[in-house]
């Protein structure tokens, strides 16, 4: 069976570098969907997350609850991309951060391209249009496949309340996407 | 139990995330409601095309931890997020992570002069390049790719930030990159996705395809514009020209107004070329929505800008007021985080009193867009005095910070709703190291 979060955070105390590789293993892939629903597709998503963990290990000491690594580090992911948004001036978008973002993936006249092969793309703009805890959601189901129950541990919230953000989330999108083919 | 009350559950259920009975619950009910199991396909179809939307991101993510662990190991790291790629960065980053802070700031001043010194360097060498021809425009922002060529014959090349163009230089757009340039007169000039021009000669625009809006800087000497169907002379500052080659040109003028042919053309009004022939001019509605391919240009130029400011209140102004008033919020929505700020000027300012509809708009937006660094604008609206705008920033500040300090719509609709906002003000001043980002509106 895998090690506890509690049990990995211990180990790490203990002066077992190699127990945090693996809650950074456990963790990558949601803290990723945390950094992109922080700072859209754009964003240094791959360098906050190296950042994340960087300050969580600094700061591991000053965890005292071991059993709540994930929302813990969640807290640390959200105040790093602040750190980064505060600090970096937004007139200057380089070129090699420039992604798809919704409105690019739309015509002229403000059409959402009809090609099915850009259909990942369409949706993942409209993902990105959502508000952010239902965009958050998302990018923590699909990106990461977290379960109901590892989600509300990190968000610090119920599962009820993870199954209605999706429900929600799912719903917005659904109307978003049927609005843009009517167009 | 009803089919509304089993709807929230058919998504968890296609998660596998119900519990045994829960689950068995929403069997039964499935085997015997033709409506449920139609809105659990339509749900199963979504779940299909956002597992396909996400299938590279969650293949990438394993590449990552990797990453993330070698760094973690002390190995370099493949590029610091204040800095940008710049090659020479590369030997300076090693060992950086030992750095105290006081000498990362010190290197940080460094890499941005000497990033600076291999621009002014680029930029001599390409002036040398081009014959040291006179600059009229610079690249300023742009989403996507930019070309240029000295001539109509020469080599199409990559124009990158801060790239300067010399007179004569051709310029495009790729399908869907929008850009602005800076021009040596003061002029701007936006092109959007698919648009080819030649910067003739400072304040002579050819416009050989797609779509550009000029923001001309006064001068005695004319501006002009000229496509292969007519020559548009601006006499006020903002255009909207749209180019089919052969085909037709359209001017919409969206402040000042302009000459084509023998047609002037005031603001707020739009004439059309085709085959050569001007029309008469008609007037063009909504103008914050048919020029909104600027917004993104508009958004990237900073958040502070007053452009922005006055195309989110234009586009607030429409709703209510327009058939299409859904496409209007959406463009606002669009803007995302962009546009909170001028939505939060706009509630601070005295004119929005005067509408108290168009205000409670800009507040149920403003709460559903906005990011965490808006939340010491939230607890300063919160206290607002109409309670339909406290009600949606309460809201706000509960989505943003997943809190609500215990208090629920009727402490908002109550006479004492001052406690409330109190109450946001201490928890605010509690929590301060987290969530002090003022974006510094003005009061």
């Amino acid at each position: 069976m895998d090690a506890s979060d509690a049990a990995l955070v211990g180990a790490v105390g203990d002066g077992r570098r190699e127990a945090y590789e693996v809650l950074i293993r456990r963790y990558a892939g949601a803290i990723a969907a945390v950094c992109r629903s922080k700072l859209g597709p754009r964003g240094p998503v791959d360098d906050m997350v190296q950042e994340t963990f960087l300050r969580g290990y600094r700061a591991i000491a000053t965890l005292t609850e071991p059993e709540k690594f994930g929302s813990w580090l969640y807290g640390i992911a959200v105040r790093t991309c602040l750190d980064w948004i505060k600090d970096k001036d937004r007139t200057e978008v380089s070129f090699d951060a420039i992604g798809a973002g919704p409105d690019a993936l739309r015509d002229r006249s403000g059409r959402l391209e009809p090609d099915d092969g850009e259909r990942p793309a369409r949706v993942l703009g409209e993902v990105h249009a959502l508000p952010e805890i239902y965009r958050e959601a998302i990018l923590l189901f699909y990106y990461q496949k977290q379960s109901y129950l590892e989600m509300s541990r990190m968000l610090g919230v119920s599962e009820a309340a993870v199954n209605a953000r999706l429900t929600k989330a799912r719903a917005m999108l659904r109307e978003r996407l049927a609005r843009a083919v009517e167009r | 139990m009803t089919c509304a009350e089993f709807e929230p559950r058919l998504g968890a259920h296609l998660d596998g995330q119900l519990a045994g009975d829960e689950r068995a619950a929403v069997d039964a009910h499935l085997a015997s409601c033709d409506a449920c199991r139609q809105a659990l396909e339509g749900i199963r179809a979504q779940h299909q095309v956002l597992e396909e939307a996400f299938a590279s991101d969650r293949r990438a993510n394993e590449a990552l931890a990797g990453r993330v662990v070698d760094a973690f190991r002390g190995r370099p790291r493949r590029r610091l997020w204040f800095i940008s790629g710049a090659a020479a960065a590369a030997a300076l980053l090693l060992g950086l992570l030992l750095l105290r802070e006081r000498e990362l700031s010190q290197l940080r001043g460094r890499l941005a002069r000497s990033e600076e010194s291999c621009r002014a360097l680029e930029e001599q060498l390409r002036c040398a390049a081009i014959g040291a021809k006179t600059q009229v425009a610079r690249l300023s922002v742009a989403t996507g790719a930019v070309e240029s060529r000295a001539r109509a014959d020469g080599e199409w090349e990559a124009v990158g930030p801060g790239g300067g163009l010399p007179e004569g230089a051709w310029v495009r757009t790729a399908p869907r990159s929008k850009c602005s340039f800076d021009c040596s007169d003061g002029t701007e000039l936006r092109l959007n996705g698919a648009t080819e021009i030649c910067l003739e000669k400072p304040r002579a625009v050819r416009l050989a395809r797609g779509e550009m809006f000029t923001r001309v800087a006064h001068d005695p000497a004319r501006f002009t514009v000229t496509t292969d169907q007519a020559t548009i002379e601006a006499l006020g500052t903002q255009l909207n020209i749209v180019h089919r080659p052969s085909e037709s040109t359209v001017l919409t003028v969206i402040e000042g107004s302009a000459r084509m042919g023998a047609q002037t053309i005031a603001s707020g009004y739009l004439c059309k070329v085709v085959g050569g022939k001007v029309q008469a001019p008609v007037p063009a509605h909504q103008l914050a929505l048919l020029t909104k391919w600027v917004n993104e240009i508009v958004a990237l130029k900073g958040k502070d800008s007053p452009e922005l400011q006055i195309r989110v209140n234009e586009l607030l102004a429409q709703i209510g007021r327009t058939k299409m008033e859904h496409l209007v919020e959406a463009e606002i929505r669009a803007l995302g985080d962009h546009a909170a700020l001028p939505l939060t000027r706009y509630i601070q300012s005295p004119e929005s009193r005067k509408d108290g509809n168009r205000r409670r708009d800009a507040a149920r937006i403003l709460a559903d867009i906005a990011s965490s660094p808006s939340v010491p604008d939230f607890v300063a609206l919160v206290g607002d005095e109409d309670p339909q705008v406290r009600l949606e920033i309460a809201r706000g500040l509960q989505r943003l910070t997943g809190q609500t300090l215990g208090l629920g719509e009727k402490d908002w609709t109550a006479q004492d709703f001052a406690r409330g906002a109190d109450a946001w003000k201490k928890w605010l001043q509690a929590n301060e190291s987290t969530w002090s980002v003022p974006s510094n509106p003005k009061k």
